[in-house]
């Protein structure tokens, strides 16, 4: 299971800003592929600061290679509140990126 | 001379993800020992998670103009359009798909669920429906991009997907992800079951389904496999498949994935390899419909 924090974040304000840059399509994707990284990463943060050691071992192994219902399962059992949790840390790193390109095209 | 605006902005980017990545490591040091003895490490973690996500997005694979060909041995569903139960007259246009598609985007332009659903009925013979059940997809309009082959059992290999030449030279560029699908392996080892649901699975964002935070097993249980039909809202070529994996993500702009042989005949194969398709549950209890390509068939009025 890949995508499993994208429920929780919208990402439309992050896409409109990046396309308001005025730099080619390729370059556009590059910037969105590189923001679903920090984004993958930050959700694999939230999540392993939840979870006890042999949990997060499970969990890593569902992210890798296991099926949607191991990890939708695990997090609904391990991470209290993780919907709300995921959401809230999520929006928040969109907002701080969405804040620094717009700072960056104004400036 | 003055760093771009796009340079700044990666660099910003770059260094946030440094800093998370960095933070993973000194707070999960034994978790990512762990990994790292299992053969991973996180960027690489990360990366077979991008690689797939990016797989709807690849333009950089081209097959060989697969338009004309077909595999042979493919198990074309045909059944018997019934003019009198809604089905267009095609007899004199010149191409029934085309014509069929136009009318379809007219159906769902109307936003009339079972107008479109009666139309597929009488046009495809697909019993095709929005929701069963009381489930439904996040979307049912929508981009499909390619993705690559999965693992159909464990200890399977990208070339027994290949069956003859023709695949081989369609399909054999296409790759296959590095691990088993979000709804695990197709079925028991070298059964014509896995086979076919591989060959015709559909990637779809079931995650974003609005029934996924209500009942995570039973959406699980609903979504794993299901009978789909897509049919390509330009050119009416239309192909039924079963839910195989998750995806893709979001930002990708696109709502689902198809196999290599899915996009092939939803006439997708080749250039971009994307396009915009309808798709919609196969209401078929009784496991009638073969996957595989649809055609239009014969009208028998």
């Amino acid at each position: 299971m890949l995508v499993f924090y994208e429920r929780f974040i919208e990402i439309k304000p992050l896409e409109e800003e990046i396309h308001s840059l005025e730099i080619s399509e390729e370059e556009k994707e590059n910037l969105k592929f590189l923001s679903a990284e920090i984004f993958h990463h930050h959700a694999l943060e939230v999540v392993l600061d939840s979870l006890q050691e042999e949990d997060k071992k499970e969990f890593l192994k569902a992210v890798e290679g296991g099926t949607e219902l191991n990890l939708a399962q695990l997090l609904k059992d391990k991470v209290t509140g993780y919907e709300t949790v995921l959401k809230e840390k999520l929006e928040k790193v969109r907002d701080e990126i969405v804040a620094e390109i717009r700072k960056v095209k104004n400036d | 001379m003055p760093e771009s605006k796009l340079d700044q902005i990666q660099k910003l980017l770059e260094k946030r993800k440094k800093q998370v990545v960095t933070a993973i490591g000194e707070k999960h040091s034994e978790s990512l020992d762990w990994l790292k003895k299992n053969g991973l490490d996180l960027e690489e973690l990360r990366e077979n998670q991008i690689k797939r996500l990016a797989a709807a997005t690849a333009t950089g694979i081209l097959l060989l103009s697969p338009g004309s060909m077909a595999p042979a041995g493919e198990n074309h569903t045909s059944q018997n359009r019934s003019l009198d139960e809604g089905g267009l007259d095609l007899s004199d246009v010149a191409n029934p798909g085309v014509f069929l598609a136009q009318t379809l985007k007219e159906k769902i332009a109307a936003q009339n669920e079972s107008g479109v659903e009666d139309f597929i009925a009488a046009n495809f013979g697909v019993n095709a429906k929005y929701e069963i059940g009381g489930y439904r997809m996040n979307v049912n309009i929508g981009l499909i991009g390619a993705e690559q082959h999965l693992y159909r059992w464990a200890g399977d290999q990208v070339e027994n997907h290949l069956e003859n030449d023709t695949d081989r030279q369609m399909f054999g560029r296409s790759g296959i992800a590095p691990h088993r699908g979000a709804y695990g392996y197709f079925g028991e080892p070298g059964s014509k079951l896995a086979r076919d649901r591989e060959r015709y699975y559909f990637a779809i964002q079931t995650f974003l389904s609005p029934n996924w935070q209500t009942d995570i097993k039973g959406t699980y249980n609903f979504f794993r496999f299901r009978k789909l039909v897509a049919i390509n809202t330009k050119t009416g070529q239309a192909v039924v498949g079963v839910v195989g994996d998750a995806g893709p993500a979001k930002f990708t702009g696109k709502s689902y994935g198809g196999s290599p042989e899915i996009m092939h005949f939803l006439g997708l194969g080749s250039g971009p390899r994307k396009g915009e398709i309808l798709l919609l549950f196969v209401d078929d209890p009784k496991d009638e419909i073969p996957l595989g390509p649809v055609s239009l068939g014969k009208e028998s009025a």
